[in-house]
């Protein structure tokens, strides 16, 4: 073991960890917003933007990552869409992570008893206010588990861009170790910032669970 | 079809195979208290889900202060429709994850276009009225059925609606918390002349502070009458025997 090697590397490692940090966020982010689209359309929209959400899903939950990233990156190319590795990169996550995202959503908004949308609309209210402050609300406590899950795992995925070059953690480490020839201790490090991310997610969850177990209880 | 808040004609609605409402041709007017009875399965809450369109009919008319709706009437109009009509379910529905006042003011502040502290205030003096001002800040979950339901009776008034759809309101609380629901109903038809349709099980109640009742069964009004002249001069077997029954 030589830890003192790895010490000198540790700021590539530290910025590279910041560069998975914001591949993963910026994944997250756009996955959530198309996820919560796709799976309002799907019960909202009819046989047609449902079954295309179903198709979208089947599609991309049943092909490995690794794949998808290949595509977007050498294919779309040849159809006249270059894109820089890093864009590429996060789009291919944030279009892989909507799929489960969608899917998280669409099986807590269908938790919410329709007697609660049915009250919505006797009272006139539109389909807007309905869904931001009722629905949704309500469907965000049984989606927060497996939401966190899935952004875990995009998290982890983001290590997979390295194989177009993206500078992240995974990529950053395998070149620090193929000229230092440390790989235990690398990897290691490498190892412990992923799961000070990671950390960040399954402690806002444990934050959040805690903050909606406090406000049932709670009598002003 | 002038002068009715509510105007159903020959209304037909089937679920599958089944016919649920055959032909039922009824007004409201504004200051009715319209009770509405009947055995099980005789189609009385899909009446009160159609006249608000929470189910669409299959056939005939159903107007809302002169307005025609039906399944081809647009969301927004739809909507604004609604606001008029006030509905009270047998599963109360409050929502849970806002306050008791929230449950109230969220329609007036939406649509209405209320401040905070307007809706605050009309939602205070509602639930005066149904006599849990104390209750304002709690969740729905920590409230008791029948103060869940004075709250949801609140958010229907809240609307300031023309008439209030009333879908079995007591039939899922025990007796002694009926009895403070059915208190505040009969407060707002005798002293707020609160144009209601009330489905129910309650005959005493219907009794007392319905000024129609109508008797359904198999999907047809059967009789349609002064709740005086219903109860006193009843010649029709079927609704001796239910009426015997309850």
């Amino acid at each position: 073991m030589n830890w003192a090697l790895v010490w000198n590397y540790l700021p590539y490692l530290l910025h590279a960890a910041g560069m998975t940090l914001l591949i993963s966020a910026m994944a997250i982010a756009g996955g959530t917003v198309l996820g919560l689209v796709l799976a309002l359309a799907r019960s909202e929209l009819g046989r047609w933007a449902g079954f295309t959400v179903a198709a979208y899903t089947w599609l991309v939950r049943g092909t490995p990552l690794l794949l998808q990233i290949f595509v977007v990156y050498y294919w779309l190319p040849g159809l006249g869409i270059r894109l820089a590795a890093f864009p590429a990169g996060v789009m291919v996550l944030a279009l892989n992570a909507t799929a489960y995202y969608a899917d998280i959503f669409r099986s807590a908004l269908q938790t919410v008893p329709p007697g609660q949308i049915e009250a919505a609309l006797a009272v006139g209210l539109p389909w807007l206010p309905t869904m931001r402050r009722i629905v949704i609300p309500q469907a965000f406590v049984p989606a927060l588990p497996p939401y966190i899950g899935q952004s875990i795992t995009v998290v982890k995925n983001t290590s997979l861009v390295s194989v177009i070059s993206v500078q992240e953690l995974m990529f950053t480490s395998e070149s620090i170790y193929s000229s230092t020839y440390r790989v235990v201790e690398t990897i290691g490090v490498a190892g412990v910032l992923y799961l000070g991310i990671t950390s960040i997610l399954q402690v806002f969850q444990i934050w959040m669970e805690h903050r909606i177990h406090a406000s049932k209880t709670r009598v002003r | 079809m002038t002068g009715s808040l509510i105007h159903l004609h020959n209304v037909q609605k089937k679920f599958g195979h089944t016919t649920v409402l055959d032909g039922i041709s009824l007004d409201v007017r504004a200051g009715d208290v319209m009770a509405v009875i009947g055995p099980s399965g005789s189609g009385k809450s899909t009446l009160l889900r159609i006249v608000n369109q929470l189910e669409q009919h299959d056939a005939g008319l159903v107007a809302i202060n002169g307005e025609k709706i039906d399944a081809a009437t647009p969301r927004r109009q739809l909507a604004r429709i609604r606001t008029q009509v006030g509905m009270v379910f047998q599963g109360f529905h409050l929502w849970p994850n806002m306050s008791v006042l929230d449950n109230i003011t969220l329609a007036p502040r939406t649509i209405r276009g209320l401040s905070r502290e307007q809706a605050d205030a009309q939602a205070e003096q509602l639930l005066a009225r149904v006599g849990l001002s104390a209750q304002r800040d709690r969740r729905p979950e920590n409230l008791s059925g029948g103060q869940k339901q004075r709250v949801a009776i609140a958010r229907a008034l809240a609307m300031e609606p023309l008439a209030i759809l009333f879908d079995e309101p007591t039939s899922a609380l025990d007796p002694h918390l009926s009895n403070e629901v059915l208190e505040v109903m009969a407060d707002l038809a005798t002293t707020a002349g609160v144009t209601m349709m009330v489905v129910t099980h309650e005959i005493g109640f219907a009794r007392r502070i319905a000024n129609r009742t109508v008797y359904m069964q198999g999907g047809r009004i059967v009789q349609d009458a002064p709740t005086d002249t219903f109860f006193e001069h009843q010649q029709d077997p079927d609704i001796l025997k239910f009426l015997s029954h309850t």
